[in-house]
């Protein structure tokens, strides 16, 4: 199969050339033409990297690292904690243990004091029926209280 | 006898694993791998060294900070380049807002004449050569953005044609078809502005 220069610019433009292409190059001056322009095309779009750039790529790595987000410390449990988390265990555990344990029946006794019985009254007493005292109440005299 | 080999490079695969579960290192070291050809790629998006800078450290931070939710995905992609066409689709797409909102592709020559010319060699040469990458920046600024993109993807960041395509989500004979034509119409235009520009006459 022979190589026509539609075959050999897809290859130059993938980055490789068969020894068939390499071959058909070197018969074709517009293929071999199309060679070399692809080549100092690309070469000239995509520049080394100048002084400026580079010092900035190697500020890039450190810089990334400072924007990042930071981990989060994990939490060291301290003696402080422990003797808390214990304290709290102990707390749960009684707390446990006294909704767990049977209750006991309370035989609650009710204690009625009566008062004294009071004697029956007779209406027929003296001082209560007969015996009363009136007073004759007035208003007072407009004189009453003077000093003179 | 006892012989020292020296350990391969771990697959990006293995540093997302080990990120993923919990080793932040391993994420420092896919920064070094990716920075160079991330900043090549998004530098035409930038008008300055500083832009492109910052572009490729929220390209990072957007990885980091998805990573625990799309590393995962990645993982059960076949390929080892899941990652690499993750970030550079990040990249891209930060570039793509960055001059849709500057309104400009870059312009500016990131290395100019006089860094060039500041060089010992053949000051001449320099400049011709200076002139030459200038007049294809600008051609390739003028290519329609897909073929701008497949070309910046192959050339700047050196990818295969297969991760082009998985960056831009369209189909590797897609990819390939528009840098064909990138790179016709680029010749066509550098030819075009040597022409114009008697003293690159000799650049293609």
């Amino acid at each position: 199969m022979t190589m026509d220069c539609d075959a050999f610019e897809r290859q130059v433009l993938e980055g490789s050339l068969t020894p068939e292409a390499e071959g058909h190059q070197q018969g074709c001056a517009s293929c071999w033409a199309f060679a070399r322009d692809v080549g100092v095309l690309v070469s000239a779009a995509a520049p080394a990297l100048s002084h400026d750039e580079r010092a900035a790529l190697d500020r890039l790595e450190a810089d990334t690292w400072r924007a990042l987000p930071r981990p989060r410390p994990k939490a060291r449990p301290s003696w402080l904690g422990y003797a808390a988390a214990a304290g709290l265990g102990a707390l749960v555990t009684s707390a446990g243990f006294m909704a767990a344990r049977p209750v006991r029946e309370v035989v609650v006794e009710r204690l009625v004091s009566l008062p004294a019985p009071v004697a029956e009254l007779d209406p027929e007493e003296p001082n209560l029926v007969t015996d009363e005292v009136f007073f004759d109440v007035t208003w007072p005299d407009f004189s009453e209280g003077e000093t003179r | 006898m006892l012989r020292l080999v020296p350990a391969l490079p771990a697959s990006d695969k293995a540093l997302c694993d080990a990120f993923l579960a919990g080793d932040r290192a391993a994420f420092g070291v896919l920064v070094r791998r990716y920075q160079e050809p991330v900043f090549r790629v998004v530098r035409r998006y930038a008008g300055s060294v500083d832009e492109a800078k910052d572009l490729v450290q929220r390209a990072f931070l957007q990885a980091f900070e998805a990573a625990q939710r799309t590393l995962p995905r990645l993982a059960a992609t076949p390929g080892e380049s899941a990652f690499k066409a993750w970030l550079f689709r990040i990249a891209v797409n930060l570039g793509k807002n960055q001059a849709r909102d500057g309104a400009r592709w870059a312009t500016v020559p990131l290395e100019t004449s006089a860094d060039a010319l500041s060089r010992p060699a053949d000051a001449l040469e320099a400049l011709e050569r200076a002139e030459a990458e200038a007049l294809t920046r600008l051609a390739v600024e003028r290519l329609p953005p897909r073929q701008r993109e497949v070309f910046s993807l192959r050339v700047d960041a050196a990818l295969p044609f297969a991760d082009v395509a998985e960056v831009l989500g369209i189909s590797e004979g897609n990819a390939k078809s528009h840098f064909h034509y990138a790179v016709k119409r680029l010749r066509a235009e550098v030819h075009a502005l040597a022409s114009a520009n008697p003293r690159a006459k000799e650049r293609p």
